[in-house]
């Protein structure tokens, strides 16, 4: 594997807490300049995937990389390529912006400060206020200002709108795709704000139960669910019901008063067209799925089986 | 090393305010009642260090754990600063700010008072004490709150293991460390006691280290190696110092740096001795030993008092601290030199036994303690019988006349400072003498030796017949010990004039003097008549030896001009001649500090000589053949 062609990758990563296995065997790539979002509910994983990606936590099993370097052995070093905006913002309470961008000029070479004053700025986060004293969304954006302050080849984002308003949702969003136009930076982030990492990301893993159930390009995989709606009757030559979605891999089929409401994973023109044909289906229509959608019918909504561990580090549950 | 400097910077600026508050405690010394330069200095410094030791344990308890539980350490942990460097920073800082905190408290008391800061270093060293106490209150304080707080602040099983591990740890530290409190050794406890607190310390660091090392923010692991790493360590102090412990304890006579002899066997070649053993500080080892054999029996380090030997030379009896509470009961253990084993009799005796008396056949034991006089079974251990002291008195010496009659003479009156070789003071004392039948628990007076003129110092024969009483004025008397009644005067050269002596084996007294720079020896028989006098030429103080044969005496001779140098000599009773041994030799029959009973003519301890270097040398008369004995060279 080249050192830079998959700035993050996750081979065969097991996480376990005592008896309780949050995530296992899960194995992902993230190519450059990609935008990676790691879908899944709380509890399902996510967290703690980010932890032995960051090297901060070290993997039961399998290995987490980044620039195919070891990210547990080799974190001091990797760091410097890495922005890290957290779920939950952790900067000292008593540390103004200002300060954090002092402190973090210290560590890393390409620090531009310059840059990190012109985006509180352009946040409207006041500089010399302490860090606790911040809203949540001014210390969302200071984080991601810092993150972004050493220009890092790889950006990772643990649900960085939680808990945001829109406006602020808007602007880290702005922000994000700012940098990316600018420098094609790699991101890495996990968020249950699917909508809005819609347009953004260009690759999608779902994780459900600590399992990687799909990991794909976002429009690959929009392009081949859909939504597909129709009437279906017995007519004199049609005497059974059933069959009519063989064609397709049906996700989730539900039977309603007015007909059949379905998703299906391996959507096509040709084979939709078959469909229509079929004796007995009427009204019969395709609709494209949002990623929200699509994450609703794989039944990734599902509870997680599993109770959060506790004394799981930092906030399991909130993944 | 960027990262932890940037840590440690960022620690430091987080909680200046710590200087402020150090910079309002400095002036509280200025406030303290008396205002003398010297309490104002003490003050402040004790001051500073509590204050350190305080920011410390504060500090160190909320800086990883409380960063940990709070999710705040992930700022560090996403920044390219190593692990080692996060934890070592944020120790460092504390370290400083802990340090710097007392220096600012120390500084305007150090300027106000600069001479008597000046003048209490040069004399009493206080800025060294005022550094080390400063060091090892922040290292302590800081190891132990950072420690805890990541115990209990994880919320994980393994806080219930280190409970369990302390208890157990506990445990085996204080089984380690007792033998040595018994010991009554403070240096010696003092640095020891350091060096665990120290060693302590660092093992809570590592362990601090390994939590933030090896789980870094995941607490679940990071609490697992905390632990392991933490009590593999402090088990494995307490390992070293149960094997440290086991060393200091376990001194050869070879490791003796200089021999005290405590008694010897009255047959046979065993000897008792003690000293300070090289590596051991302040401890006493205290050691049978066979001259013959060179084999060696231990008496624990809480050994103390008396010591008597069995009358066949066997074995012996003497008495221990086996509770570290001053008031608890001493056990009597008696070693038995054939096999090396020891056996403990359990007693009540609160206090240290100043004389044990074995019966002639070693069934029964006495003691004399502050408070009673106590009799034993040896083959049971049970207590027989016991007496009462009055407090009055002093109890000088015990003897078994038969199985179930023990005679006790006691003094009487003394003032209560007085020692039997010292009585201060003018005044008229009495020697009672007391039987006590042990079957009955009955005392009775069976006599009293009244109008001792100021009683220097006296002398018995081993079978309790006949006792030297030398009074003040260089009286020197020969009394009957059963009846108190006076036989003879043994001379008129008292104790300040040189006069010294005893008993042969065969129950003879014999007085050694000196007059006007002339050493004589004088032997009597039994009833007091002189028999001959036997002249030593020039001599300064003249002491009694043994006997390497019957008739014959070794002496320690001091010459006149040259006291504390003495020559060994041999006197032979039957042709009277005198031969001298060699210089710088003290027989150590004349120098042992428990005499009784006597060692016999032709026994080891007869031929035995201590040197002014503190080794011993065994010289044989006959031959002049001169051997090391202790220490091995």
């Amino acid at each position: 594997m080249r050192d830079d062609a998959f700035p993050a990758a996750l081979q065969g990563v097991t996480v376990r807490y005592g008896r309780v296995t949050v995530c296992e065997g899960v194995t992902l790539s993230v190519p450059r300049a990609e935008v990676y979002a790691l879908l899944g509910r709380n509890g399902a994983g996510k967290s703690s995937l980010l932890r032995c990606l960051l090297g901060s936590q070290k993997p039961d099993a399998g290995r987490a990389l980044l620039f195919g370097r070891d990210a547990w052995k080799e974190r001091t070093d990797l760091m410097a390529r890495v922005g890290v905006v957290p779920e939950e913002p952790d900067a000292p309470p008593a540390m103004t912006a200002r300060q954090i961008s002092d402190f973090c000029r210290r560590l890393y070479p390409r620090w531009d400060e310059k840059a990190v004053a012109e985006r509180f700025a352009r946040f409207a986060v006041p500089s010399d206020t302490p860090f606790a004293r911040l809203s949540k969304g001014q210390k969302g954006e200071v984080m991601l200002a810092v993150a972004l302050g050493h220009s890092p080849d790889l950006l990772v984002l643990d649900d960085p709108t939680l808990g945001l308003d829109v406006v602020a949702r808007r602007a880290l969003y702005e922000e994000l795709i700012g940098e990316l136009a600018d420098r094609g930076t790699t991101v890495f982030v996990t968020t249950h704000d699917l909508a809005g990492i819609e347009g953004i990301a260009t690759r999608v893993g779902i994780v459900k139960n600590g399992r990687l159930i799909l990991d794909e390009e976002t429009e690959t995989l929009k392009s081949r669910f859909r939504r597909i709606r129709y009437g279906n009757r017995m007519t004199e030559t049609r005497t059974a019901y059933g069959t009519e979605l063989d064609a397709f891999e049906a996700v989730r089929v539900k039977v309603r008063g007015w007909g059949v409401d379905a998703v299906v994973s391996n959507f096509d023109e040709a084979s939709f067209e078959h469909f229509r044909a079929i004796d007995g289906i009427s009204d019969a229509e395709a609709t494209a799925m949002s990623l929200e959608e699509i994450f609703m019918a794989l039944g990734a909504d599902a509870e997680a089986v599993r109770p959060a561990p506790d004394g799981a580090g930092q906030t399991e549950g909130a993944s | 090393m960027r990262g932890f400097f940037a840590v440690v910077r960022r620690e430091i600026a987080e909680r200046r305010n710590v200087f402020a508050a150090a910079a309002v405690c400095s002036v509280l010394p200025f406030f303290v009642p008396g205002g003398r330069q010297e309490i104002r200095l003490y003050a402040a410094a004790i001051s500073a260090v509590l204050f350190a030791a305080a920011i410390s344990l504060l500090l160190g308890a909320s800086t990883i754990g409380r960063d940990l539980s709070e999710g705040r350490l992930g700022f560090y942990f996403t920044r390219p600063i190593g692990s080692g460097a996060i934890w070592a920073g944020k120790l460092a800082a504390i370290w400083l700010q802990a340090v710097l905190a007392a220096v600012i408290m120390l500084v305007p008391v150090g300027v106000f008072d600069f001479s008597a800061w000046w003048r209490e270093t040069r004399s009493g060293g206080l800025v060294a004490d005022v550094a080390i106490a400063l060091a090892f209150a922040v290292l302590v304080s800081l190891a132990v709150g950072n420690v805890v707080s990541l115990a209990f602040r994880a919320r994980s099983a393994w806080v219930a293991g280190d409970l369990v591990c302390l208890a157990l740890w506990g445990l085996a530290m204080w089984f380690a460390a007792r033998p040595l409190l018994l010991a009554d050794t403070p240096v010696l406890t003092l640095r020891l006691g350091l060096a665990t607190l120290a060693a302590c310390s660092v093992a809570l660091l590592a362990a601090g280290g390994a939590q933030v090392a090896f789980g870094r923010v995941d607490a679940v692991r990071g609490g697992r190696a905390r632990f392991v790493v933490l009590w593999v360590l402090l088990f494995a102090i307490a390992g070293l110092t149960f094997g440290y412990m086991r060393w200091l304890l376990s001194p050869a006579p070879q490791d003796l740096r200089e021999i005290r002899i405590e008694a010897a066997a009255p047959r046979g070649s065993w000897i008792a001795i003690e000293g300070y053993a090289r590596g051991r500080v302040d401890l006493r080892a205290s050691l049978f030993y066979d001259v013959a054999s060179g084999r060696y029996v231990r008496a624990r380090a809480g050994r103390e008092g008396a010591i008597a030997f069995f009358g066949d030379g066997t074995a012996a009896a003497w008495t221990e601290r086996s509770h570290l509470d001053e008031r608890a009961p001493r056990d009597i253990w008696i070693g038995r030199f054939t096999d090396g084993g020891a056996r403990r009799l359990r007693t009540p005796m609160t206090t240290t036994a100043s004389n044990i008396t074995m019966s002639p056949d070693g069934s029964r034991l006495a003691v004399i303690e502050e408070h009673a006089i106590s009799v034993f079974d040896v083959p049971s251990g049970r207590l027989l019988a016991s007496a009462a002291k009055d407090p009055a008195r002093h109890y000088l010496r015990l003897v078994f006349l038969t199985e179930q009659t023990l005679r006790i003479y006691r003094m009487d009156p003394l003032p209560p400072s007085a020692t039997v070789d010292e009585a201060p003071g003018p005044g008229l004392a009495s020697i009672g003498i007391v039987d006590f039948q042990i079957d009955a628990r009955k005392l009775k007076e069976t006599a009293t030796i009244e109008n001792l003129r100021r009683t220097f110092s006296l002398a018995f024969n081993d079978l309790g017949e006949r006792l030297i009483v030398w009074e003040k004025g260089g009286q020197v008397s020969l009394f009957d010990a059963s009846t108190g009644r006076r036989l003879a005067a043994l001379g008129s050269g008292g104790w300040d004039a040189g006069s010294r002596g005893g008993f042969l084996s065969d129950g003879r007294p014999i007085v050694a003097e000196s007059t006007s720079g002339n050493g004589r020896v004088h032997l009597f028989s039994k009833q007091g008549r002189e028999e001959r006098v036997f002249d030593l030429g020039r001599a300064g103080v003249v002491r009694m030896g043994g006997e390497p044969a019957q008739g014959q005496i070794t002496l320690a001779i001091e010459p006149v001009k040259e006291l504390g140098a003495s020559e060994a000599f041999l006197l032979d009773l039957n042709s009277g001649a005198v031969r001298k041994l060699g210089a710088h030799l003290f027989p150590i029959v004349a120098h042992m500090r428990w005499r009784i009973p006597q060692p016999e003519p032709g026994s080891e301890a007869t031929r035995l000589f201590a040197r002014a270097d503190g080794s011993v040398v065994r010289l044989d008369p006959r031959t002049g053949e001169l051997k090391a004995i202790l220490p091995k060279r």
